[in-house]
């Protein structure tokens, strides 16, 4: 603190200090507090880190968001196309034209008709399937449901059409927002604990383990990881359940994910370790972890929620890949490259464009991630103006 | 911005190389694995009387007389209303077949009256047999010229040309049944089935201009096919009683062969896969003849061991016997002379692998122009099956059947007039497309667990499953709604319950019933999530195996199954789905529970048994019993067991053999096991140009009889050429 922000203080006629009145002082705002208002001058990145609290919402509700089961297969409502909701029609403030679908077997495509004459109401936070919130309340609310519960399934409600299988793709995606953006932060999670610990003994020793640590580095990050992905994924047990192998592939997948973390926390570490702060710390006789974890690493906080922030996405991409190639998750699980690889031919393509809806959300989240990291690093970044 | 997504952009590219290697399509594999169980299959029909032909046909309608195989020489065959009501055809059915007219004068095409105007090679009249082959075509006479533009998936792939090609020394008629001339121009048996006299054709050539004739059958017999070097164990065709089958050149055009037990079946199997001409077997030194005076020059029993050896080496082989394998693989050498009517000109391994014209061909059309009709056949690689089926929605193929994708047929639809094509649906009859075969073994694999394992031996239990699936539901969404709901029994009234076949109660979806059973075999007790737990009070899961990239989507008509299970009977569900080749292997250690998979048309039960049967090891439904039968003769308890004996009573007796392949498929109804699911569908989806002409139609579809080589391609022409 400096003196003329101690006079500032007095100056204010000796009222007790409050923390909000000082939140425009930067003199007296904390680092947290600076790299929040700059964060909030980076609009973009503002912008997309709205988006990213949404699709983390996404993750928490999943099931309250979906409209149907992710699983519910009906071959009548298969390859149906998005279809929209009504505003104020007949009474209801949303309802959906009821639809009837056969097969053409001139064209073999499933073909279907509104029929608007009668519709469907919908009420929000209306009743659908029976799920568990977080695993522990029983529920069965949902953001949308049907008014009329013993409703002809026709007429239900495909905001992103249906699937080969009549499976709701909305729901679907809602679903592989969830195991997809978790496998990413479970990920992100694990190689930030690994980054730091090999990251700070590299940087803090130096010398020969050093040496080593990064030789290590080194060999791990010139290993093509697809191939090794294809290997180590071959090699799960078969009798796994689902959750088991999505657990395994986040590991996997943080496993090669950590060592750009460790060289830039190992650097921070290697120019720091001279500083007086920690050399006086040392002549106090601190010890190396207290040093290091107490000391030092608080001064990087910032860099290494930047560098999270950045890294989310390649993990989700790499899931996503991974799952494509079909060495990821598989069905019945649904990711978000589960969902691309039912899109993956011909015929999506030129009959089916809803099946790519999902390759949106994906675009979306990565782009809100990385601009998210963007802004958080240059908010964080203390060399820059402010 | 761009820098971070330079990493996102790499795993988008390496995805799409990633892509590429894996979706190679491995079709071929299989047939491999078909062509293993048919050859062990024939060797158990060796001791076999004079056996009726198992084909499709016949084993449809068990009490039709069997095909006569003897004394026939030229068999001229149309679809005849037996052949439609068997689901051979319906409407207008025209079909190619042999005529015994011989034309007054023969003519030749364009390509090869250039060549021998050039002095290339000789005059028609000294290329064509005394006796050539005469083809009726199946609408008309044709036209010579252009090209057959194909596509293939890479050197594996060799099945998409040997199929049309069939160089077997007798052949199959396009119902798949009669076996008709083609090399051979005739053939007899004596009355016991052991002594067998084939007459070849005078004045064949291979496509180099050399003779072929016996010398050709026992430079295979004594130098091939007997060398340990070149073939270490004989094909199970080839023994009868134990021992070879001795074959005997008589003059240059009459072959005998003699087995030292009756063998009624060999005939068929001559005209079949099994036994097969050296372009589809040759890499393998099988196919019953080879060309000798291609093949001595590297022979050490002609020149000597180390010339022979020497020769190799110099040609980059490890040995004689693997250069000799090279070199008799027409595929991949150009130089191989070849009996077919394309031979090879650009191998296999290359871009594009491309045949023309055989000037030396057998087959003449019913005016006597030399066949075939098209010059040149062109197969362009495409590693990925996306990419084949974009080229053919493009119309870029003239006739292809092969690595079709079903689901695409409303792509195909959509864009025929464009692509200038018309679609053709090749059905194979009575055959199962995804079928959940439960292994009735599993207790004593690997992985068994004797409470559950006791509900899988639970007929009762299959039942109830069966009664569980909605079959049109699956029928629907991975068919278009183009297969059949019904059991492998269909069509065979039940004595015991008239006006229905055995199993047909089980094929209809009714949960109550199933239900009912589930209830009743002490499966009664359920958990919270309404799941069904065994008397133990362990939940109840049923894990289905199934590879991926196969020729079906298992995993997605399984995870379907496994959906309605739980939802209709509360019986829990895991999918395990795994590379094709780690999942075989699993299979045939019997570590898996159930496994999903296709089965070739019923009546191949008892020759090719891999599929429905418990015999010869591995397999499906009791695969430790199966093993136990392959290793020591072992007999299982129970339906398994009968089904043994009663595939071992049609080996030994040949008058058996019909009545026994009803009753083994019998038992497979019986005993819901396999659980099928849908029924024939079109196994080729074919796209078709609208100038072709001559395309048999409806073309029956089998591996035995190689279509579309049952279709006569050396008939087909272009009305119009190329467009």
């Amino acid at each position: 603190m400096t003196l003329s922000s101690l006079g500032k203080i007095f100056s204010k006629k000796n009222l007790p200090v409050e923390s909000s009145n000082d939140v425009n002082s930067i003199e007296l705002a904390t680092q947290r507090q600076l790299i929040w208002r700059r964060f909030k001058r980076h609009r973009l990145g503002f912008a997309a880190s709205i988006v990213v609290v949404l699709f983390y919402v996404i993750v928490l509700f999943a099931d309250f968001l979906s409209t149907a089961p992710p699983v519910d297969y009906a071959a009548a409502r298969g390859y149906m196309p998005p279809q929209g909701i009504q505003l104020f029609k007949d009474g209801h403030f949303l309802s959906v034209c009821e639809v009837s679908g056969a097969r053409n077997m001139e064209s073999y495509l499933m073909e279907y008709e509104a029929d608007c004459d009668n519709t469907q109401g919908i009420s929000l936070f209306g009743k659908g399937y029976d799920y568990k919130l977080w695993g522990i309340i029983p529920t069965n609310r949902h953001i949308l449901g049907m008014k009329d519960e013993t409703v002809d399934p026709n007429a239900w409600i495909h905001l992103f059409g249906t699937d080969k299988q009549g499976r709701d793709v909305f729901s679907r995606s809602m679903h592989a927002t969830r195991v997809s953006l978790t496998i990413g932060l479970v990920g992100v999670a694990l190689s930030i604990i690994f980054g730091i610990f090999v990251g700070a003994i590299s940087g803090y020793h130096g010398g020969m383990i050093d040496s080593i640590l990064q030789r290590v580095i080194e060999i791990i990050r010139s290993i093509p990881t697809i191939p090794l992905y294809m290997g180590l994924s071959s090699a799960f047990p078969e009798d796994w359940t689902i959750n088991q192998i999505y657990f395994m592939i986040t590991v996997i997948i943080s496993l090669f994910a950590w060592t750009d973390l460790a060289r830039v926390i190992r650097g921070k570490f290697l120019a720091m370790k001279d500083e007086d702060f920690v050399t006086a710390a040392r002549l106090n006789g601190a010890k190396t972890m207290r040093i290091v974890f107490i000391h030092m690493l608080p001064s990087f906080y910032s860099h290494i929620i930047a560098q999270a922030s950045l890294s989310l996405p390649l993990m989700i991409v790499t899931e996503t890949s991974l799952s494509f190639l079909g060495l990821g998750l598989r069905p019945p699980a649904v990711s978000y490259g589960v969902l691309l690889k039912d899109a993956q031919n011909v015929q999506s393509v030129a009959n089916m464009p809803w099946l790519f809806l999902p390759a949106i959300l994906v675009v979306l989240v990565i782009l809100a991630l990385n601009f998210m990291g963007d802004g958080i690093r240059d908010a964080a970044d203390p060399y820059q103006e402010v | 911005m761009l820098k971070k997504f330079r990493h996102g952009l790499v795993v988008v590219l390496l995805l799409v190389v990633g892509l590429v290697a894996i979706a190679c399509s491995d079709e071929e594999v299989e047939e491999a694995t078909n062509t293993t169980n048919a050859s062990a299959a024939a060797s158990s029909a060796q001791a076999s009387g004079a056996a009726p032909a198992a084909t499709p046909a016949a084993a449809a309608k068990p009490a039709a007389p069997a095909p006569k195989i003897v004394e026939t020489s030229k068999t001229s065959k149309a679809a005849t209303g037996d052949d439609q009501a068997a689901g051979l055809g319906e409407g207008d059915v025209s079909w190619p077949s042999l005529s015994d007219t011989m034309p007054s004068s023969f003519s030749e095409s364009p390509m090869c009256a250039a060549k021998a105007a050039a002095g290339e090679i000789p005059a028609l009249e000294d290329r064509l047999p005394e006796n050539p082959l005469v083809i009726s075509p199946a609408e008309s006479i044709g036209e010579y010229g252009g090209t057959w533009y194909r596509a293939f998936t890479g050197p594996a792939d060799g099945q998409n040309m040997e199929r049309p090609m069939k160089d077997h020394i007798l052949f199959f008629g396009t119902n798949m049944t009669d076996v008709q001339a083609n090399i051979a121009e005739s053939w007899t048996s004596n009355a016991d089935a052991t002594e067998f006299t084939l007459t070849l054709r005078k004045g064949l050539k291979w496509s180099d201009g050399d003779d072929y004739n016996t010398d050709d059958i026992m430079f295979w017999y004594d130098h091939m096919v007997t060398n340990e070097d070149l073939v270490p164990t004989p094909p199970s065709w080839m023994k009868s009683g134990g021992e070879l089958l001795t074959f005997s050149a008589l003059d240059k055009e009459t072959l005998q062969i003699n087995s030292s037990e009756p063998y009624g079946l060999l005939i068929t199997l001559l005209a079949s896969v099994v036994v097969a001409g050296p372009h589809t077997r040759g890499d393998s030194g099988l196919g019953l003849y080879a060309p000798s005076h291609y093949l001595s020059d590297f022979h050490p029993d002609v020149i000597g061991l180390d010339e022979a050896n020497a020769k190799a080496e110099a040609a980059g082989y490890e040995n004689w016997a693997k250069y000799m394998l090279f070199l008799n693989h027409a595929n991949a050498n150009p130089d191989s002379p070849m009996m077919t009517a394309w031979k090879v000109v650009k191998p296999i391994t290359s871009e594009q692998w491309a045949l023309e014209r055989n000037c030396f061909y057998y087959g003449v059309d019913t005016e006597g122009q030399q066949l075939p009709y098209m010059d040149n056949v062109v197969l362009d690689l495409a590693e990925n099956l996306e990419v084949l089926n974009l080229k053919a929605i493009a119309g870029e193929f003239t006739v292809q059947g092969r690595h079709i994708d079903l689901s695409k047929l409303p792509v195909f639809k959509e864009n025929s007039d464009k692509g200038n094509y018309r679609i053709q649906f090749w059905r194979q009859p009575e055959s199962g497309i995804a079928n959940l075969y439960i292994n009735e073994s599993w207790g004593d694999g690997a992985h068994g667990e004797p409470e559950l394992a006791s509900f899988l031996t639970n007929k009762d239990f299959r039942a109830a499953l069966s009664m569980g699936i909605e079959r049109d539901e699956i029928n629907e969404v991975f068919f278009l709604g183009l297969g059949e709901i019904g059991g492998l029994c269909a069509g065979w009234d039940d004595p015991n319950n008239p006006g229905k076949y055995i199993g047909e109660d089980y094929v209809q979806f009714n949960p109550d019933a199933a239900n009912a059973l589930l209830d009743s075999i002490g499966l009664d007790k359920k958990d919270a999530d309404g799941m069904r737990l065994m008397p133990s009070g362990e939940k109840i899961v049923v894990t289905h195996s199934v590879a991926v990239a196969a020729f079906e989507d298992y995993e997605g008509i399984d995870s379907m199954v496994i959906e309605m299970w739980k939802k209709h009977l509360g019986i829990d569900g895991k999918l395990d789905a795994q590379e094709r080749s780690l999942w075989s292997s699993r299979r045939d250690n019997n570590e898996t529970m159930l496994n999903s998979w296709e089965s070739s048309g019923r009546a191949g039960a008892i020759i090719t048994p891999n599929h429905l049967g418990v015999v010869g090891g591995g397999g499906f439904i009791a695969v430790g019993a199966s093993n136990a039968h392959r290793d020591d003769g072992t007999m299982a308890d129970g339906w398994v067991g009968e089904w043994q004996a009663l595939y071992e009573e049609a080996k030994s007796d040949g008058s058996k053999y019909a009545p026994n392949l009803k009753k083994v498929v019998e038992l497979n109804c019986e005993n819901v096991n396999p659980i099928t699911t849908v029924m024939n569908k079109p196994t080729y989806t074919a796209i078709i140009k609208k100038n072709v002409r001559n395309v048999p139609n409806p073309l029956p579809f089998s591996y035995h009889a190689q279509t579309s080589g049952n279709g006569f391609p050396e008939t087909w022409w272009l009305d119009g050429g190329n467009q």
